[in-house]
């Protein structure tokens, strides 16, 4: 792979293919130093009313000064009209207009809701924000996202924190041929092989957070996870070799008996 | 008038007061020890830009959100 291989979403040039959340370390140290692991160049965050007495999580200034972009998202949000004010807020507080759109009303599955997500994505893309929106692995939503103005879209392998790996494959399949934005694949990846499935399945990008975060050793995983992504966009790149029915020898089999 | 007081909820849980001649938004923010770079101010439910504190007035009543940032996937 040459390092001109960039992926550009927005505003932004990213030589990592790796996206990666902030969510379950089981401490900032260890969340920062298994982050750089990975290589990500951006990173999601929550917003949360402040709790005013015990201010301790502060994230925000280590990604910062490590240089991470940031990618706030709207968890949280059970409808468009949630999800809009959620972005605003996070434009407010953190100075970006980039957000990932998440609108999962059901806190047992967070299926994105498909119909509140299209609508808070129209007002926000036309409100000037850089729109990555969590959706299901629907090639029909997928098209009707980007053409109200989203800068990526983001359909799940799997739900949010299963680990269940590409469950949606056959149909992020169809999403990343008719994309003409890019494809983060995010929600379930669940190993690095999951991660490398994506990848030379010709996705532009992954997001992982749990299978690295709770992992017994996270900026081990974070190591490996980079590895896949680079492995999986590497052979993407080069081209698959065709599956065959039948075996096709790789050796002569005119023999030397003959 | 000046030893009147404004009433304020904040973050739905705390009760603040303020001298009424002292009504704007930065005064009630500075009387909560709180990291202000990374925050984000709603009164009432609509947004107020950072660069507006200082002139925001706060009336009796009003609910005041502060937002962060925490760790999410």
């Amino acid at each position: 792979m040459t390092t001109t291989d960039v992926l550009i979403i927005g505003d932004k040039t990213f030589s990592s293919r790796l996206f990666t959340g902030t969510g379950k370390f089981s401490s900032s140290e260890m969340m920062m130093a298994s982050l750089k692991a990975s290589q990500s160049e951006l990173v999601t965050m929550a917003l949360k009313r402040v709790d005013i007495a015990d201010q301790t999580d502060d994230i925000l200034a280590p990604l910062v000064q490590a240089g991470f972009n940031l990618l706030p998202n709207t968890s949280g949000a059970k409808n468009a009209e949630d999800a809009i004010f959620a972005a605003q807020l996070t434009r407010e507080a953190l100075g970006t207009n980039w957000v990932k759109l998440e609108i999962h009303p059901d806190p047992k599955y967070l299926m994105p809701d498909p119909i509140e997500t299209l609508k808070a994505a129209q007002v926000l893309a036309n409100d000037g924000f850089i729109v990555l929106p969590y959706m299901h692995a629907d090639p029909v939503l997928a098209k009707r996202l980007e053409e109200v103005g989203c800068a990526a879209v983001m359909p799940l392998g799997s739900p949010i924190g299963s680990n269940k790996g590409l469950a949606s494959r056959a149909f992020l399949e169809i999403i990343i041929e008719q994309a003409n934005i890019p494809v983060v694949i995010d929600a379930g990846i669940g190993a690095p092989s999951d991660a490398a499935l994506a990848m030379e399945m010709g996705a532009d990008a992954v997001l992982v957070n749990t299978a690295m975060a709770v992992s017994h050793q996270p900026i081990a995983m974070a190591k490996a996870f980079a590895l896949a992504v680079e492995a999986g966009r590497g052979a993407f790149l080069a081209g698959l070799a065709p599956h065959a029915q039948h075996a096709i020898a790789t050796s002569p089999l005119t023999g030397f008996l003959d | 008038m000046t030893n009147q007081s404004i009433e304020v909820i904040v973050n739905q849980e705390r009760q603040l007061s303020i001298a009424a001649d002292n009504n704007r938004l930065n005064a009630v923010i500075s009387l909560i020890d709180i990291e202000t770079a990374t925050l984000a101010v709603a009164v009432n439910n609509a947004i107020v830009p950072r660069g507006q504190w200082s002139e925001f007035v706060i009336n009796d009543g009003d609910r005041i959100n502060l937002f962060g940032a925490i760790a999410g996937g």
